[in-house]
């Protein structure tokens, strides 16, 4: 009695997961004009933990996205402009002097806009290499320390950073290891004739649609555990193993387009977030296991910026995009 | 995707199978698909072997071609068929299989969690049965014909079909070699029919079974040989085989007996008696031998019955006569002689019995032997003169039939040798050897073979040679055997109408004086030809030079007539008759 009571109360929290991202999704809908893949995977990102990263040109509404998943999801939002001037104080906060009560002079952590739940490090390929470390230990270990105290970052804690593709000029492009830390990278497609209609109309008309909230830090704190528990089964789950292994070119399950194309591969944690964010779109899907389809719809934005192509690929305008289809067919063939 | 299954199910489990029985829908597809794309593949194949047979078959002759492309067709259908049940997916193929129709990997993960009680595992569990309750198979598993394989076969059975009726040499041949093998087999159903006459006749199997086992290999040999070369050489197998079954002579039972009674005094008179005697004979001798014995004295009685358990011991293979000879050796023994009468009796009886059923064996097995020999027989004339035909009598022509135009006195030989040149053989009378008459015994030995034969020039014993006819009606009178009256005649060529012969290079040919093939050699000196002079004698222990020389082409009919007499008394394997055949052949 005790099992099936505890098998309904599973069941429904497996739907409930579902069911949140739907309403959030079309919360979110109100305010953003298309772009429903692009919501879908920054949720996927979000309940799983993870950062992203998202590239697309100015205007697109990435920002725009961030602030409005902030109030539907009733999360702290703070947003980071990066520049080069800025420092890395700046973003994690820093000690100032202030005065006690008896008028002493004292240390005082002032935390920086890092603490909030929903971060916008907005064009972050434009702060210096020193600044854009100053997030490293806040997207990995969502603790920010200064000077030789460690704070803990409230939960739960996204990063979502935008960079813009083509203005290349004084920015600082993102190391490897900061890339990695992000779990998606994601690119914002630019809007269809019809969605840009909507998107003028929505936004120079008089009314704006109330935005309301649908979930708070703790339920999704609650679906972040929820989705753990999907099962994977083993050949998906090899699936996806041999899919980072083949990234690597001077792996045995190298593709002759890994070979061809790619300088470096996936590292470990990029088999890691395979298999979380699959597991999230399985539940999305209505779903209670991983599949193959899963594993290839995260690929994407999981591998593309954890793959570095080699000068051929790029000489040849080969996208990492390209490079992670034609290594997904090829481990279909084999 | 092949993607190894390394997870915590065994595909033994029966639970997994049981739950998702619905798939069973979706295994049976899957081996429909698969059984009929192996069918068209290996019907395919066979199309493919069959248009290589008769392509085959248009240079080389296959016989029976007609059963061999239906027995392909038939193998590899079969093949098809005994494979395709090996082709039937297991459990964990169709898992995949339904997987990949749209069940996203439900089943699979199902099948690795079901030894989970985990809330999540029950909840995966039901979705995935559900899912697999609801899908539905027919729909998603579509049946796809191998059209284009089939296609494919159809178009080369068309095309081997439209080349199986085309005709060629080796077609003609194939087929000539299908009636010899016909004529085999009809032969060999005859020799299963006296096999069978002899047996219900009074042969055992056991006696059967030794002429069985000769003839076995040769209706192996006659079944499996495809060529005419292959039938020929067979059928001359089987004739050296019938000889063989013709000297098997099994000793008959009551013969060992009587050459065993024979060595003995006292048994020697009764087995006389039952080689040539009657029963009545019998039943004397023994009334006969009875009163002997009992006029025996002890001791005499004693070496009588010694001699007859030696008797009995040398018979020992046949138990009842061993039983009848111990028995009487043992009333002799015996105080009285009471039962001496009856074993006597028992004893003549039993071999009597003997001595009939050996003569009704013999008989049998004659008529069995002679059944093989005429079948064997007729079977090898029949391809003889199928083969013959076929090759459009260029040897098998009768004797005699063209250009046969000798004299009353020519040898029966004769007429084979002219061959359709008879009528350069009479000629005029230009004989080398009586061309100019010079001979030192011209005259003396006229009346022998031509060797004495005047030309007309010399006018001797010219009219013996003279070309008379026209198209070589000699008419000479010449007594001189075959062979001698050829060669005789075979001057120039010049007779009228006859066929004109080249002129071909004069080769040596032994001869004898005279018609008896112990006569003197002839001896020839200095060059020859229609003008030249040859001079002969006798003389002892001078090296001489024996035969004469004439042209070849004469000399060739004379070889030829010889190598074909010899080809039909001598053993030689038919397959090489045609070798020599096409020697003489080449020659010509």
């Amino acid at each position: 009695m005790e099992t099936r009571e505890n098998s309904l109360k599973q069941e429904n929290s497996l739907k409930h997961v579902a069911d949140t991202v739907s309403r959030v999704e079309a919360e979110v809908a109100k305010h953003m004009v298309g772009q429903k893949e692009l919501i879908r995977q920054v949720l996927i990102c979000m309940l799983a933990g993870g950062n992203a990263l998202l590239e697309g040109v100015p205007g697109l509404g990435k920002t725009r996205l961030v602030k409005t998943l902030g109030r539907v999801m009733d999360l702290k939002f703070s947003r980071i402009q990066f520049t080069p001037d800025l420092m890395p104080a700046d973003i994690t906060g820093t000690n100032i002097i202030a005065r006690d009560e008896e008028g002493a002079g004292m240390f005082r952590f002032q935390p920086g806009p890092i603490f909030g739940n929903i971060i916008l490090a907005d064009e972050i390929n434009r702060a210096t290499p020193k600044t854009q470390s100053a997030l490293l230990e806040a997207m990995q270990e969502q603790t920010v320390t200064v000077g030789s105290n460690t704070y803990k970052l409230p939960q739960p804690f996204f990063v979502l950073a935008t960079q813009n593709p083509i203005e290349m000029e004084g920015t600082y492009p993102l190391p490897e290891a900061q890339l990695d830390r992000f779990l998606f990278k994601l690119q914002v497609p630019f809007p269809s004739l019809k969605e840009l209609a909507d998107i003028v109309t929505m936004t120079t008309g008089s009314e704006e649609e109330t935005l309301n909230k649908v979930t708070d830090a703790g339920e999704i704190l609650s679906i972040r555990e929820t989705v753990k528990e999907v099962p994977v089964a083993t050949p998906v789950m090899q699936f996806a193993m041999k899919l980072v292994l083949a990234t690597h070119a001077e792996s045995e399950y190298a593709t002759a387009t890994a070979k061809k194309y790619i300088r470096f591969g996936s590292s470990p944690r990029g088999a890691q977030a395979l298999i979380a964010t699959a597991r999230i779109r399985a539940i999305l899907e209505g779903r209670y296991n991983v599949a193959f389809d899963d594993i290839k719809y995260v690929a994407f934005p999981v591998l593309r910026h954890r793959v570095l192509l080699n000068f051929e690929a790029l000489s040849e305008g080969i996208t990492p995009d390209n490079v992670i289809a034609e290594i997904i067919k090829e481990l279909e063939n084999s | 995707m092949n993607i190894h299954v390394s997870g915590k199910f065994s595909a033994g489990k029966s639970g997994p199978k049981k739950a998702f029985k619905s798939l069973r829908i979706l295994t049976n597809r899957m081996h429909l698909d698969r059984s009929l794309a192996c069918m068209a593949s290996l019907l395919l194949l066979s199309a493919a072997m069959g248009l290589l047979l008769v392509s085959w078959s248009l240079a080389y002759p296959v016989p029976y071609l007609l059963y061999k492309l239906m027995a392909t067709y038939g193998a590899f259908l079969l093949l098809g068929l005994v494979l395709s049940l090996f082709l039937r997916p297991g459990f964990m193929e169709t898992v995949y299989a339904a997987d990949a129709l749209g069940l996203k990997e439900r089943v699979i993960t199902a099948v690795e969690l079901w030894g989970d009680s985990g809330e999540v595992a029950s909840l995966q569990r039901n979705d995935a049965l559900r899912a697999v309750e609801n899908a539905d198979f027919r729909r998603m598993y579509r049946i796809k014909a191998p059209v284009r394989r089939l296609s494919v076969s159809i178009a080369l059975a068309v095309l081997t079909a439209l080349l199986f009726f085309m005709p060629t040499k080796a077609r003609d041949e194939a087929r000539h070699v299908e009636n010899l093998k016909e004529t085999v087999e009809k032969q060999m159903g005859e020799v299963e029919k006296a096999r069978m006459e002899a047996l219900s006749k009074g042969l055992t199997p056991m006696e059967l079974s030794e002429i069985d086992k000769l003839l076995r290999q040769v209706k192996e040999e006659l079944k499996t040989a495809d060529t005419e070369e292959e039938i020929l050489k067979a059928l001359s197998r089987a004739k050296n085989e019938v000889e063989t079954v013709r000297e098997f002579n099994p000793e008959p039972d009551a013969g060992k007996v009587l050459d065993v009674l024979s060595k003995h005094d006292f048994t020697r008179g009764l087995a006389e008696i039952i080689k040539n005697g009657t029963a009545d004979d019998l039943k004397r001798m023994i009334e006969s031998a009875a009163g002997e014995i009992s006029r025996l004295d002890e001791e005499g009685r004693k070496q009588l019955a010694e001699e007859i358990k030696k008797a009995a011991e040398e018979v020992a293979a046949n138990d009842e006569l061993a039983k009848a000879l111990n028995d009487l050796a043992r009333a002799l023994m015996a105080e009285g002689g009471g039962s001496l009468d009856s074993a006597l009796q028992s004893l003549g009886d039993m071999l009597f019995a003997m001595a009939q059923r050996d003569a009704r064996l013999a008989e049998a097995l004659d008529q069995y032997r002679k059944a093989l020999q005429d079948s064997f027989l007729r079977s090898l004339d029949e391809v003889r003169r199928s083969v013959a035909n076929r090759d459009g009598g260029l040897f098998g022509r009768p004797a005699g039939e063209s250009g046969n135009g000798d004299g009353d006195n020519q040898g029966s030989e004769d007429g084979r040798n002219a061959n359709g040149q008879g009528g350069s053989q009479p000629g005029n009378g230009q004989s080398q050897q009586g061309g100019n008459g010079n001979s030192s015994e011209s005259g003396q030995d006229n009346g022998q073979a031509g060797q004495s034969g005047q030309g007309n020039q010399n006018g001797s014993a010219g009219n013996m040679q003279n070309g008379q006819g026209p198209n070589g009606n000699a008419n000479g009178n010449s007594s001189g055997n075959p062979a001698q009256g050829g060669n005789q005649s075979g001057g120039s060529g010049a007779g009228g109408g006859g066929k004109n012969v080249r002129d071909y290079e004069s080769i040596y040919v032994p001869r004898r004086l005279g018609d008896d093939e112990n006569a003197e050699e002839s001896h020839v000196q200095g060059s020859k030809g229609s003008q030249g002079s040859s001079r002969w004698s006798e003389a002892e222990g001078i090296p001489v030079e024996k035969g004469t020389v004439l042209p070849y082409n004469e000399v060739l009919g004379q070889y030829r007539d010889a190598a074909l007499k010899n080809l039909g008394d001598s053993g030689i394997p038919p397959g090489m008759e045609q070798l020599v055949r096409d020697y003489f052949t080449s020659l010509e």
